[in-house]
């Protein structure tokens, strides 16, 4: 896996003004990464997570994902690569309310038409192994935030993606939660090689991390 | 080939799926756009039946081998006078012209509260001459014996066997007769009975002719009415001329109703189109984290479609069953009823599923229509609303 971001800039128009949320960033990430974004809000963090994970075009410059330019795909084709390639975690886990912890996970898979026998087995397998067996068959609104993020992070990973984008994953969790979820992720990446890129402002995150990178007024520095 | 129909199925069970626990968990959403979508859908079940039976109402009558005689310028049938001499006179043109002459006594009597047309005419042409197929019971054999008309026996429910009065005189109900026409909802009376009853003699409403097979009916109506002792004073018609006035009438109620019935169809198409702008204004952020996690576009414009559809099918069968227990409500209530002739509201496998593919489709179209800025947006844009 490679991911080439070269002179990335987004530009937002907002009520007239020009706003530069990402400035001529350039980036190599390695398979098997644990880079960790830092920096203040509104420095331009999930901008540059949302244009890694194909959520938004870039202005200018380019983000080459294996050689597939993210920048000219159709949604169709961006569609593709976040269900085949890229995992998803937010602050606010954003699970589906309607569907328990198992149909959750199962929806990357349904995604990828995986027979549903095997998407619950999968799913199930996985929220497993993270502690999750009595809460299979609940729904978010009965399970706690910790839990909800750990089937975020569950529905991120069940896919085998080559990346995992997360946004201030521990931004809504008490500090022992954020710890658990900390290195919940970091296992993940040491023992199955999935390459991370969280955006946070918890300082918590800098010891597990590969690279630090910070972005301030949308400009990178490493 | 095998892998890709095997990843379709995959795509629309999952769909499946999908939409029918969003269904359930949004079951008051649901439930309200079902009821909304079933009155629309009941409404066009009622007036496509009220279409189709206006429609109906011009066929079957229109026949040219019989003529009527009546008075000129009568508004009701029921008070033209045709005489003895013009009966006389009529036959002179037998067996050339025409093949039968029959006189007719006609009258709207109450019996029982059911207003019906009362027709008396010699009880051997019944069959001969008026061209009645007996349809249930027997011919009538007694002057107090009466026939029913089909169309009559449904209006008022009676049956062969039952005794009825007429103007304080017992009749019995030999048979039911079917035929097309206003002959469809009649009682047939003998026609000395009628004489006697009504306390009339030598005075008929109309004449009957048959037109002999093989000549030319617009030419046999033009030397009847040409003939002093017939036409004077009188009109020659085909006897289905009347049916053909009540019939084009009639015309205007199909042509309202069809137009209506488009109008219900397109109200189910703006109703989905109401429903999916509402779910994808309320519900957004669920259809983004759908989007986030790899579902494309199309896909949730398929659940979108899956769901507006899973709803019209609930509302058009919950439709159709209500409309079929408000039409039988009404038949029997108020059953309607043009110049005798009872008009039989009847939903045909041709509304039906007719209905069902035009809903169908403005469904689908709905759902493209509200859609259409949801397919061309990015991820992130919906993230932002």
């Amino acid at each position: 896996m490679s991911i080439i971001i070269e002179n990335l800039t987004k530009t937002y128009q907002n009520d007239g003004l020009s706003i530069r949320a990402v400035r001529d960033a350039n980036l190599t990430i390695e398979p098997g990464e644990f880079i960790v974004l830092l920096g203040p809000s509104g420095g331009g963090k999930s901008t540059f997570l949302n244009l890694l994970g194909g959520m938004d075009r870039p202005t200018s410059g380019s983000v080459h994902f294996n050689g597939f330019a993210l920048e000219s795909a159709t949604e169709e084709q961006l569609a593709r690569f976040r269900r085949e390639k890229i995992g998803f975690v937010f602050q606010f886990y954003n699970l589906l309310p309607a569907l328990n912890a198992v149909e959750n996970v199962m929806l990357p898979l349904m995604a990828r038409s995986v027979p549903l026998s095997q998407a619950k087995e999968r799913a199930t397998s996985i929220l497993v192994s993270m502690g999750l067996q009595d809460r299979l068959s609940h729904v978010p609104s009965k399970l706690s935030g910790g839990e909800q993020q750990r089937v975020a992070i569950a529905r991120a990973i069940v896919h085998q993606p080559e990346l995992v984008v997360a946004d201030e994953p521990t931004g809504d969790l008490d500090s022992v939660t954020s710890q658990e979820i900390i290195n919940l992720m970091h296992d993940l990446n040491t023992s199955r090689g999935i390459t991370f890129v969280v955006a946070t402002h918890n300082l918590a995150w800098r010891e597990r991390a590969h690279r630090i990178i910070e972005i301030r007024d949308g400009i990178l520095s490493y | 080939m095998a892998s890709s129909v095997i990843e379709q199925v995959n795509k629309i069970r999952t769909v499946t799926v999908f939409l029918l626990k969003d269904l359930v968990r949004d079951r008051w959403r649901t439930t309200i756009t079902v009821l909304n979508l079933l009155v629309f859908i009941c409404c066009y079940f009622c007036l496509a039946a009220l279409a189709r039976a206006a429609s109906a109402y011009g066929d079957g009558g229109n026949t040219k081998s019989s003529l009527m005689i009546l008075q000129s310028n009568v508004f009701d049938p029921a008070d033209s006078i045709i005489t003895q001499d013009m009966l006389l006179a009529a036959r002179e043109y037998q067996p050339d012209l025409v093949s039968a002459v029959s006189p007719v006594i006609f009258r709207f009597v109450k019996i029982e509260n059911q207003l019906v047309q009362l027709r008396a005419v010699p009880r051997q042409d019944l069959q001969p001459v008026f061209r009645l197929d007996l349809d249930s019971g027997n011919w009538p054999q007694q002057r107090n014996e009466l026939m029913l008309g089909k169309g009559t026996a449904i209006m008022t429910g009676w049956e062969t066997g039952r005794q009825i009065t007429v103007f304080g005189r017992e009749y019995r109900i030999s048979g039911i007769v079917n035929s097309p026409g206003t002959k469809y909802s009649s009682i047939w009376m003998d026609i000395d009975e009628a004489e006697q009853l009504f306390a009339t003699s030598g005075i008929y409403q109309f004449l009957w002719l048959n037109i002999t097979p093989g000549v030319d009916a617009d030419e046999a109506a033009s030397i009847l009415q040409n003939d002093p002792r017939l036409g004077n004073g009188n009109q020659v018609y085909y006897v289905d001329h009347l049916y053909e006035q009540y019939a084009s009438a009639l015309n205007d109620v199909a042509g309202t109703s069809s137009v209506l019935v488009f109008l219900c169809l397109l109200a189910v198409m703006i109703g989905t189109y109401g429903n999916v702008y509402l779910t994808l204004s309320e519900r957004s952020r669920e259809f983004t984290i759908l989007r986030a996690v790899g579902y494309s576009p199309k896909t949730v414009r398929w659940i979108l479609t899956g769901r507006s559809l899973a709803q019209l099918v609930i509302a058009f069968l919950g439709g159709w069953l209500l409309s079929l227990l408000i039409l039988d409500y009404l038949s029997g209530k108020f059953p309607i009823i043009v110049h005798s002739i009872l008009v039989v509201l009847r939903i045909t496998p041709f509304i039906f599923f007719a209905g069902l593919g035009l809903a169908v489709l403005f469904s689908w179209l709905g759902v493209m229509l509200s859609t259409l800025k949801e397919t061309r947006a990015g991820v992130h844009s919906m993230m932002e609303r």
